[in-house]
């Protein structure tokens, strides 16, 4: 039975839809606030050009939530080719372009893209076809050490850009993945293990005890232990965080009001990136924990709403891509807030739907188009 | 593939991760409560630190008047160059990265020598200036002991580059001024006093206060500038204005975001002197050319002391906003020790001790007025030959002879009548020996002889009555003040009232509030507060002294159409120099005018002069005739006063301006009439009006003929 196109549209999961636009449309609102006073005209415009792109990422959230997700699976192989020389190109001198010291940008006519945003989304449709395709193996070793090697692809390119942040997300969403997929869930437990093991070293051994690992250098070392003490170097490297927790912490309860923030304004939060990746630091000043819980509330509501309607999905391959994405904006969300309140390392990554950035906003539009697209072909299609 | 098979979707695995979404909100929003609502303060109050710098605003001195409200000290704006350390620290931080330059200072602590990491804020100062420096052509670096001590010590205060930069400077400066956070041009007020060296022993001065001050402002911090000398010394607490201070919201680099709060800085409450700025100025010119000497004036209803003046002088505007090491090096060299106020130190005073020692004669009953006293040219005291000045002595005599010829044996014999006993007591009413109360420091209480006094300085010694004799002319160890012997003077002119000498009015803040009261008329001691002599016997030594100047010693003190009173004296002292003992005689002349209602008491003291008579007197005159010319309505043109220079060329003898004869015992005309003559009107008045006879000066016997100035 086909879904004409109205039924379609009719479908369409609105609260999530809210959700998304309601997070949206309060990022121009924070990004103007974070911008307003900065010196340099193109910061300033940058609200502006956030209301640009959110029509066009409601395109691409109604140009995947119509076209039926099943589709983009037969071509799945050519995406992840697509994206792959996206990921290539960027490195190639006159295509990539080089800004703040990483060259993660790429021009096509009019419009200039990153394309390991592009590859976030692609890589979640070509996992989820891989591990269809994997059949009744999904659950063995083999499957995970294959998808580690598929993973390593694109994380080696972006980090040569290099953006640790991004190629940071491919690892849960591979996980996940992977999870939901039927994987067995020791190999996932030992990995999570030895990492747990690796972060519990750098605390007790590094942070608490003073020892030292072979191969890496002092400062090195010294950005661990910041890491769980800023005041070690208030003045340089622990800058960012302690800015961003003063920040957030003068803002109290309900915050100083918008425009308000004084960190922000003064610039003690960095301007190049109040806007994007600290951009929760400016909402956390000017609206207080009240305002700060509505965001991560929404945020929350929103992954839990992804992962309803891959509950509710017709077969696998659609739980696999709502999970896919659930785990890429769930990485976003978490480390991005994480890193301004000192729960997570500093790592460039944005804020989903708040934080500026054209391509990665249509990117996240898509990819809950996608979830939206799951939703709609649910099981259950009479109305 | 297995689609369109819902057994395939894995709920429980679906479930785990809706709980580990919930989980991490779980976690954010607790951590975000932890910063924002538990340690939400904290973080304000770094925010504060961070944003926020203070600074402090210099309180303006008050004004010091005269009576009649002349301003004798104010302030104007001095424009400094300030290095706010605190900021350029931080700025250098910024722009370094976080690093500091470090240096290893040796510190003493506890008497132990230590060597402390510090930073290095001399070479941060550097480099902040450098550029600046460079283009202005300033040579000079900052102190660095001065800069590591500030810094240490009050870093929160800007440290004063360079003060009172013209403003030449001061345009090429905000032009160049790079924009170093941490370096600024301030108007800070500053003293100026506006007539030189103008009653600069009463005004004093202000400098920077010491390393371990005692006075600190209201924010903890000490005052810039405290009063060193003076009334600025004395009145520092009133005079001092309360700090004011700004806070200044800073942006990530240490540029002034905008003021968040101001205090404004008060000034001080102004002090209103006794002192009559004409009356002083009259002085200060009469004093001019003495070398050194006071003259005091007094008005003897009130006390109030309308003028005071000590030469040789200085310009407290030196002192401004520094003094510097040459300047502070000529004057605590200079051995006529321009910094002491002579009116405060003690002299011996020679034969202006009589009229005291008549008074306690009188009132002890030893003499009455009319008794008479053979005095010979010599008197035995306790088989001691005690001589007078005069060969053949005056005969037999009364008290009124003997003050107007000063008799010294009339006066041994009334001394050792009345005995030591009544003289001290008398003495002590007047104040002898004691502080005057007056609100000046340092004051010298001079010495007050008798049995006491010589049991404490030589214990196997007697008092004897040759001991009594001395004193009763004033010789032997007797020490007063200027200002003391003004306060006899005073009681001599008002019936015996011994009043407090009054040198400020009052204290007002700038609304005109009186804040402190100095009242009139106020008793030196109000336990004593009158000499306690009879009326008759007070007008029998008053009519003695209007001897005195109509045909006595001192007639050259005469004011035409003023009756004058008065008392010569000369106290015969030596000064050492290289060894050798050189005379430097202390001569005074001091009385009221006019006779029968005394308006002032005035004292001219001078050292090195050759007798009161003939030094003293003219002066005296002089001051006088000008007052009351004054006091008609002539015109007293304040104007800015050079210091008068010290010196020893000793004697300053002038002839009698009413064309009297010299007095018979002043050594006078030695040599003929010296062919200068300078007129001795010290107004800017030119106009002559001391009736035709100008003044001629005389030199001493063997010294070197000389032409003392009594202008500039």
């Amino acid at each position: 039975m086909k879904l004409t196109f109205l039924q379609k549209f009719l479908r369409i999961d609105w609260i999530l839809f809210i959700v998304m636009m309601s997070l949206a449309c309060a990022s121009v609102a924070f990004i103007y606030s974070a911008t307003y006073t900065n010196e340099v005209e193109e910061y300033r415009n940058s609200f502006r050009s956030q209301m640009y792109w959110i029509p066009i990422g409601l395109a691409g959230f109604f140009f995947f939530s119509m076209i039926d997700y099943r589709f983009w699976l037969q071509w799945a192989p050519l995406l992840g080719g697509i994206a792959l020389l996206g990921l290539i190109l960027v490195h190639v001198p006159g295509i990539g372009y080089l800004r703040f010291g990483a060259r993660n940008w790429i021009h096509i006519g009019p419009f200039s893209i990153q394309p390991a945003e592009l590859a976030k989304m692609a890589y979640i449709i070509f996992l989820t076809w891989y591990l269809l395709g994997r059949g009744i193996k999904v659950k063995e070793l083999s499957t995970f050490m294959s998808v580690i090697a598929l993973m390593l692809v694109p994380v080696g390119l972006i980090l040569k850009q290099p953006d640790l942040g991004s190629a940071a997300v491919f690892l849960p969403t591979s996980f996940v993945l992977m999870y939901v997929a039927g994987v067995r869930f020791r190999y996932l437990f030992l990995t999570m293990l030895l990492g747990g093991m690796v972060v519990a070293f750098s605390y007790f051994g590094v942070y608490k005890a003073g020892m030292k690992i072979p191969g890496l250098k002092e400062y090195q070392l010294a950005r661990i232990k910041m890491f769980y003490d800023p005041s070690l170097d208030p003045k340089g490297r622990g800058w960012q965080i302690n800015q961003s927790l003063i920040a957030i912490g003068s803002g109290g309860s309900t915050g100083k009001g918008y425009l308000k923030g004084t960190q922000n304004v003064l610039g003690y939060l960095p301007k190049k990136t109040s806007y994007n990746d600290f951009i929760f630091s400016v909402i956390g000043e000017e609206w207080g924990f009240v305002g700060g819980s509505c965001v991560i509330g929404l945020e929350g509501l929103m992954l839990l709403l992804c992962l309803r309607a891959g509950a509710s999905a017709r077969d696998q391959a659609g739980c696999l891509i709502t999970c896919g994405v659930m785990a890429m904006l769930f990485t976003h969300i978490f480390v991005n807030i994480g890193m301004s309140i000192q729960v997570v390392p500093i790592t460039g990554i944005p804020l989903p739907f708040i934080s500026y950035g054209g391509t990665f906003l249509v990117v996240c539009m898509s990819c809950i188009g996608l979830v939206q697209s799951v939703w709609i072909h649910r099981k259950n299609q009479s109305l | 593939m297995l689609l369109d098979d819902d057994r395939n979707i894995p709920l429980g695995r679906l479930s785990f991760l809706a709980l580990m979404v919930l989980a991490a909100v779980g976690i954010l929003i607790s951590r975000l409560y932890t910063v924002q609502l538990a340690q939400g303060e904290a973080y304000t109050q770094k925010l504060r630190t961070q944003t926020t710098v203070a600074t402090r605003l210099s309180p303006a001195r008050g004004a010091i008047t005269d009576r009649n409200g002349i301003a004798l000290a104010e302030n104007r704006a001095s424009f400094d160059i300030d290095f706010y350390l605190d900021e350029l620290q931080r700025n250098y931080s910024r722009v370094h990265r976080g690093r500091l330059p470090m240096t290893r200072v040796q510190v003493k602590r506890r008497g132990e020598i230590k060597e402390v990491e510090q930073v290095d804020i001399v070479k941060i100062v550097n480099e902040a200036i450098e550029p600046i420096a460079r283009s202005l052509g300033f040579s000079n670096r900052p102190d660095e002991r001065e800069i590591r001590e500030h810094y240490r010590t009050q870093k929160e205060i800007p440290y004063q580059f360079r003060t009172d930069v013209d403003f030449n400077t001061l345009a090429q400066f905000s032009e160049r001024n790079l924009g170093v956070p941490g370096i600024d041009i301030v108007a800070r007020p500053v003293r100026r006093y506006n007539f030189g060296a103008f009653a600069s022993h009463i005004l004093g001065y202000v400098g920077k206060p010491d390393d371990n001050s005692e006075a600190k402002a209201e924010d903890d911090y000490p005052y810039e500038t405290v009063g060193r000398q003076g009334i600025e010394a004395r009145l520092d607490s009133k005079l001092q204005g309360k700090p004011g201070g700004k806070i200044l919201r800073v942006n990530y680099r240490g540029y002034v975001d905008r003021e968040e709060e101001v205090k404004p800085p008060t000034v001080g409450y102004s002090v209103k002197l006794t002192i009559d700025a004409r009356i002083q100025y009259i002085v200060e010119q009469a004093m001019r050319g003495v070398g050194r000497g006071a003259a005091v004036i007094m008005d003897p209803k009130t006390g109030d002391v309308l003028a005071m003046c000590s030469v040789p002088s200085y310009d407290p505007n030196v002192f401004i906003p520094k003094i510097s090491g040459d300047n502070w090096k000529s004057l605590i060299g200079d051995p006529t020790s321009p910094l002491t106020n002579r009116a405060l130190s003690s002299y011996p005073p020679g034969s202006i001790y009589k009229p005291f020692i008549s008074l306690a004669a009188l009132k002890s009953g030893a003499i009455t007025k009319d008794t008479v006293i053979n005095s010979p040219g010599v008197v035995y005291i306790g088989g001691h030959p005690f001589k007078d000045w005069s060969p053949g002595g005056q005969g037999a005599i009364k008290l009124l002879d003997g003050l107007r010829m000063s008799c010294n044996t009339f006066f041994y014999q009334a001394g050792v009548r009345t005995g030591i006993k009544a003289i001290d007591e008398l003495g002590d009413i007047v104040g002898f020996g004691q502080s005057t109360g007056i609100d000046l420091s340092p004051e010298s209480k001079g010495i007050m002889p008798g049995p006491d006094y010589l049991k404490k300085v030589s214990p196997r010694e007697r008092w004897t009555e040759a001991y009594t004799a001395n004193v009763s002319i004033g010789q032997g160890a007797v020490q007063v003040t200027p200002v003391q012997m003004c306060i006899l003077m005073c009681a001599i002119a008002n019936g015996g009232h011994t009043y407090r000498p009054r040198l400020i009015q009052e204290v007002v803040d700038l609304d005109g509030t009186q804040q402190a009261e100095y009242p009139t008329c106020a008793p030196r001691n109000p336990e004593t507060p009158t000499l306690g002599v009879k009326k008759s016997d007070i007008e029998a030594v008053k009519a003695g002294l209007l001897a005195v100047v109509a045909d006595g010693t001192g007639r050259r003190g005469q004011v035409e159409g003023v009756k004058v009173a008065g008392k010569t004296g000369t106290a015969q002292a030596w000064r050492r120099v290289s060894g050798a003992k050189v005379q430097d005689n202390k001569t005074w002349f001091y009385g009221f005018a006019p006779f029968d209602d005394p308006r002032y008491v005035f004292l001219v003291f001078v050292e090195g002069g050759t007798s009161g008579g003939g030094t003293c007197a003219p002066i005296a005159h002089d001051i006088m005739n000008n007052i009351f010319a004054m006091e008609k309505g002539k015109d007293i043109q304040l104007t800015y006063l050079t210091p008068s220079s010290g010196h020893f060329h000793g004697v300053v003898e002038v002839q009698n301006p009413l064309n009297a004869q010299p007095a018979g015992s002043t050594p006078s005309n030695t040599g003929a009439n010296a062919p200068a003559a300078v007129p001795a009107d010290t107004t800017t008045d030119n106009s002559n009006d001391n009736g035709g006879g100008e003044p001629s000066i005389v030199p001493e016997d063997d010294a070197p003929s000389i032409m003392p100035k009594r202008r500039n």
